[in-house]
């Protein structure tokens, strides 16, 4: 078969990286589409995120992405380009070339990418912000790669804005890899801020160390296309993660998002709170994994996942898994799906507050949980939005 | 010689007292095993089925080799089914029985062993008894016959009432549903045909005893029942089989038809021997005003692949299902349940319960869905899984599609281990570790079994106490 040549070959990496490139574009160019029936494909059609060899240079071309970090001195953010020919870092360990079609997409090209690397036992108290910006029309490949090493701690806030526009061909492909080592604490917490019909693909797996922690907080609100795929493996005994999710669909915005937990060892905790809001014609699928491994004993795993559907024409579904292999277990997980509850709104209308506004309050106290994680100055355009976008008073409601 | 339920004790050899088999006495065999269009032809004449049936046999057997595995589920254990290696068709030697006393002996031995006792079975309003492929007997007290019910076996259900039959038959899960649904409509033969007429109301029970008793002999039941407007049915099925060294393939359809106001129970234990395939199409629709309850208890067998399922196609319609589902070694129950909401104000609730143990395996796979125009719609569903030790396993898939923003869905699932609290009270209290795994199982299950008819909540409870033997450790 006559296989495109990679478009991208840079001298400067070593031969490993390389190697792992022309994996990865193979797999891209050669493997078969993924499987619609499985959970993860169930929501969204791969066929969106194909972009064919031959024009992938041009949509390169055409989109933009560039990186900004606030960090407290002496932390600095490498260009990951540039890290991979200065010293050994792990690119693509937890999300190689056979992990899928799209992230070998990014594995084989990416050019630009953020790589963090927190010291050994380095406290950082205050949090550390990475900018990300988008624009044009084309594809944008991001790839970040955080590396926390023992028994180090710090909170990251990052946050994407900009809006890629066009005729919805491009997109921008995210892969994150996160590595949290023993005894290491990392609060991350993503805010999309993109505007438009801006659409993403994004990949993001962590691995946690024993005694390590992870608090990732995620929030996107907005009109987007957004398939996330979302996984934390708990390799050390004793790991924890704690995943909060908000998102605020309306206009046409799709978000299409997978967790997996993966408990491999004993005593690790995982936790999901899921909170979302549609409006308008906004769709909003959840699978969610979780995964109690033979060796993962006295593991707990929570799942939860709640919907508030404003207005006429949404669509959420749902899809929890549970694979549990060993008994000493506690699991759990819970969904709901439901309009905002007239007898509160009645409530809150009784003591003279208009409908629309109680209806953003209520919005806002069931976007509460999660948002009350992120720190106050990044909260402001979160809420902003909710306050902006809400049209509690759709023809239905108007005739009550 | 026959041995009443309450002589049965708990801790006796399985296999000795269930798993028996009677001596393999027909004078019809299907010429070979595996499936041709010859066999589906000769099927159909023996029966004298009428051209339709004949033709929707063909069709389906053509749908059912065109049509490919399911690419879920347990792989390893549905690629080991060789379907050119099953009987397709076996007629037993006893013709249709009149009264109890015409059954021949072996058949009735078979019940005995069951435990049916004398004076229950008077009470039993029909016992229509499935040995082997063919509905042996059947009666029905008059009352109900009277009052216009037809209770007939699927074969003679046909020939008897074809027009009904011809009106329903495969219009809620065709031939193209699945392959197993498929190969179903090809070979079906067997089951319960029952038709409520407006507004009757069927207070006892109608219950049927199949059994598979032939070696390599798949069984392929086809049971329809259709409440008429306002009409009222419970029909209960039971299953106890033989064990068998090789593996035997069961493959049933059930449609449940339950027109406005009308309401329908279908009550199901199985108990499979451990190396049966059951692979079940279950489905109900239920129209205005109507409410389906699916009452499923899956003990045994290798693979069970069940998910019953409602459509709820007019306005305040009802589902229930709940169900039950104990995976011991070797077997692996996939079980769960699908309802579909296709109108406004309709309402389910899905109620599961399972229990590994000794390396088994269950899952909860179930799929609820609400069509856009299916306004104020209610759905409640929760599963618990019990695991026993460290070798078993618990998956829980549910699938939920809300296509309008005025429906109410709560989903919650919890998987975990025996309480040690609950364990060390109850042996505080004397109890050995054993009775008190027992009865906190029992207790699981409970919301299960008090649905139960009492002759069947006390036979469930006892498989289980046979089922956790010397499960400490």
């Amino acid at each position: 078969m006559n296989v495109p040549t990679p478009p991208l070959e840079l001298a400067q990496e070593p031969e490993e990286l390389k190697n792992i490139r022309r994996k990865a574009w193979n797999v891209y160019t050669q493997a078969p589409f993924p499987d619609r029936a499985s959970t993860l494909w169930r929501f969204s059609s791969p066929e969106a995120f194909w972009i064919i060899p031959e024009n992938i240079s041009s949509m390169l071309e055409r989109g933009k992405i560039t990186y900004k970090l606030e960090a407290p001195n002496g932390l600095l953010l490498s260009d990951l380009q540039q890290a991979v020919s200065d010293e050994s870092v792990p690119v693509g360990a937890l999300v190689g070339p056979e992990f899928g079609k799209f992230e070998a997409l990014n594995l084989a090209l990416w050019e630009r990418g953020a790589y963090l690397r927190i010291p050994e036992r380095a406290k950082i108290d205050q949090p550390v912000v990475l900018r990300k910006h988008v624009s044009g029309e084309g594809l944008v490949l991001d790839r970040s790669l955080i590396h926390v090493a023992r028994e180090a701690s710090l909170t990251i806030v990052e946050v994407l804005e900009g809006e890629l526009t066009g005729n919805g061909n491009g997109y921008l492909n995210a892969v994150k890899e996160v590595l949290v080592e023993e005894g290491a604490a990392l609060t991350l917490v993503e805010i999309d801020l993109t505007r438009g019909t801006t659409r993403a693909f994004v990949t993001a797996r962590h691995s946690i160390g024993s005694n390590a922690e992870l608090k990732w907080v995620l929030a996107r609100f907005g009109e987007g296309v957004l398939k996330a795929n979302l996984g934390a493996c708990l390799s050390g005994q004793g790991a924890k993660s704690e995943i909060s999710g908000a998102v605020f669909g309306f206009g046409q915005g799709k978000s299409d998002i997978h967790t997996f937990h993966d408990h491999v060892e004993k005593r690790t905790f995982s936790n999901i709170v899921l909170r979302v809001v549609l409006q308008d014609r906004a769709r909003s699928a959840y699978t969610g994994l979780i995964r109690i491994g033979t060796n993962a004993s006295y593991s707990e795993a929570f799942q939860e996942n709640q919907n508030l559907l404003l207005s006429g024409d949404v669509r959420a579904e749902s899809i929890p898994e549970l694979e549990i292999l060993t008994d000493e277990v506690q699991c759990k997980h819970g969904v709901t799906v439901g309009p905002v509850e007239e007898e509160l709104l009645f409530y809150l209308m009784s003591r003279g507050v208009p409908r629309e506004d109680a209806v953003r309050l209520l919005v806002a106290g069931f976007l509460e949980p999660v948002l009350g994680h992120i720190p106050g100055d990044f909260r402001e355009p979160l809420d902003g939005r909710v306050a902006h976008s809400i049209k509690p008073a759709t023809e239905v409601e108007n005739v009550l | 010689m026959r041995q009443p339920v309450h002589d049965i004790l708990v801790g006796e050899d399985y296999a000795s007292k269930w798993g028996f088999s009677s001596p393999e006495e027909y004078y019809f065999r299907a010429p070979k095993k595996g499936l041709s269009h010859e066999l589906v032809e000769m099927m159909s004449k023996m029966k004298k089925e009428p051209e339709w049936m004949r033709e929707f046999r063909h069709k389906a057997l053509d749908t059912f080799w065109a049509k490919p595995m399911p690419t879920w589920g347990n792989q390893e254990a549905l690629g080991k089914i060789d379907f050119d290696d099953i009987y397709y068709y076996i007629k037993p030697v006893e013709q249709m029985g009149q009264t109890w006393d015409d059954v021949p002996e072996d058949i009735k031995r078979t019940f005995d062993r069951l435990g049916i006792p004398e004076a229950e079975r008077k009470f039993l309003s029909g016992v229509s008894a499935q040995y082997e492929s063919e509905t042996v007997y059947h009666s029905i007290r008059d009352e109900i016959s009277k009052l216009g019910v037809i209770f007939l076996g699927m074969d003679s259900g046909l020939m008897e009432h074809e027009d009904i039959v011809k009106r329903f038959f495969g219009t809620l899960i065709p031939p193209t549903d699945n392959k197993f649904a498929a190969l179903n409509s090809a070979v079906w033969s067997g089951g319960s045909f029952i038709y409520v007429p407006p507004g009757v109301r069927v207070d006892i029970p109608l219950q049927a005893y199949f059994r598979i008793n032939a070696k390599n002999m798949g069984q392929f039941e086809r049971t329809l029942i259709i409440a008429d407007k306002g009409a009222r049915v419970h029909y209960i099925e039971g299953c106890t089989a033989p064990v068998y060294s090789s593996s035997s393939l069961h493959s049933a359809v059930v449609e449940l038809i339950a027109l406005e106001d009308a309401y329908i129970r279908y009550t199901t234990i199985q108990n499979w021997s451990n190396n049966i395939y059951n692979l079940v199409t279950k489905r109900a629709i239920a129209y205005k005003n109507a409410t389906v309850e699916w009452v499923d208890g899956n003990i045994g067998s290798m693979l069970t692949m069940k998910y019953p399922c409602v459509v709820l196609a007019g306005e305040n319609a009802r589902g229930e299902i709940l169900s039950v589902a104990f995976g011991g070694t070797s077997q692996h129950q996939d079980a769960g349940a699908k309802v579909f909401h296709m109108a406004p104000r309709t309402s389910s609730t899905i109620t599961s319960k399972s229990i590994s143990k000794g390396g088994g395996r269950t899952t909860y796979r179930g799929w609820v869905k609400t069509a856009p125009n299916a306004e104020d719609v209610r759905v409640s569903v929760k599963c618990d899984a019990l695991i026993l030790d460290p070798a078993s396993r618990s998956d829980t898939y549910p699938t939920m599609e809300i296509g309008n923003p005025k429906v109410r869905v709560e989903h919650e699932a919890s998987v975990s281990k025996l309480s040690d609290d609950q364990l060390f009270y109850l042996m505080s209290r004397g109890l050995s570790e054993n009775e008190s795994r027992v009865l906190i199982v029992n207790g699981f299950i409970e919301q299960f079994v008090k649905e139960l008819p009492m002759e069947y909540a006390v036979e469930l409870n006892r498989l289980i106490e046979m089922e956790m033997e010397g499960s400490v450790g």
